[in-house]
């Protein structure tokens, strides 16, 4: 039976929407992890030369390959039900060339793209918050 | 009989006919544009399809500089990327004066949109008027370019998209 949609993780990371596989997801939390070691920030998942800004206001803890990770985000996450048509694999040359090796897939939600992020490729990504 | 001045105008005109030598000479359709005030060609096999140029691009994070998005295609989605790096070539301002296009470029397993600053013609152009790059030709354009040929007074550069698609894969650009 063919997938019509795929329940997806979403967030805002400052104007551009981010998601993860809801299976990928554990949980969101206001608390902070005491693991801070296996903790980061979305800006710094997105360049780990990033400052830390603190003050996260979510935290979500995915499942990554290597364990789980804890991810601080500036706003709350929301979920929600991506149709299939409306996912694309990366296209092959982006895909070569990708800086954030864990982008996935691409999808338009509400006219906006989203990029599906695979937790799965996150630990190499994850850094120490500086904070 | 006197030859009269028709008998010689078609006389003439047989002649003229006969200097015209029918080579039946090999052409190739070009599509012409030009990134940075120069100007450049593809083979149109090269080309799938020629966009105007003002379809939405999608910025896509985590990405190249070289990247500018990803467009919406009837249901498909397909890259858009620069030559400007690639090729050493200023960035151009153009597309804040809506005069560029997008062409939808592919070579054998790689495709993607290319962002031209503007699109210049498309022609059949004899095969004989493509000349190789001569040995002072830049370097780093050498490794893009197949062949020379004036176009309306100006030096055109046919390149060769597998050559730049493969390069840009790489990192390239």
């Amino acid at each position: 039976m063919a997938l019509l949609s795929v329940p997806l993780v979403l967030l805002c990371h400052q104007g551009q929407y981010f998601a993860f596989e809801t299976v990928q997801v554990r949980r969101q939390t206001q608390t902070a992890p005491t693991e801070r070691e296996q903790a980061c920030s979305f800006a710094q998942l997105l360049d780990p030369c990033a400052a830390d800004a603190g003050g996260a206001a979510q935290w979500l803890e995915l499942a990554g390959a290597e364990g789980h990770i804890w991810l601080a985000l500036d706003s709350a996450a929301d979920l929600i039900q991506l149709a299939a048509a409306d996912i694309y694999p990366l296209p092959a040359l982006l895909h070569s060339r990708r800086d954030l090796l864990a982008l996935r897939a691409l999808g338009f939600y509400q006219g906006a793209l989203v990029s599906v992020l695979d937790a799965r490729a996150l630990p190499r990504l994850a850094r120490e918050p500086n904070a | 009989m006197h030859e009269t001045p028709l008998d010689q105008l078609l006389a003439e005109q047989k002649s003229q006919q006969q200097d015209i030598v029918d080579v039946d000479e090999p052409v190739i359709k070009l599509v012409i544009f030009s990134l940075a005030e120069q100007h450049f060609a593809f083979p149109s096999t090269a080309i799938k399809e020629v966009l105007q140029g003002d379809e939405s691009v999608f910025f896509v994070p985590g990405m190249p500089a070289s990247v500018e998005g990803v467009i919406n295609i009837r249901g498909d989605i397909e890259s858009v990327i620069t030559l400007h790096a690639l090729l050493q070539l200023p960035t151009s301002t153009e597309k804040n004066m809506g005069l560029t296009s997008i062409l939808l470029a592919r070579a054998n397993d790689m495709h993607s949109g290319l962002r031209v600053d503007r699109l210049l013609d498309v022609v059949d152009v004899a095969q004989n008027l493509i000349q190789p790059p001569p040995d002072a030709f830049p370097e780093h354009l050498r490794l893009y370019v197949t062949g020379l040929l004036e176009f309306t007074g100006q030096v055109v550069a046919v390149l060769d998209i597998e050559a730049l698609l493969s390069a840009w894969q790489k990192g390239q650009g």
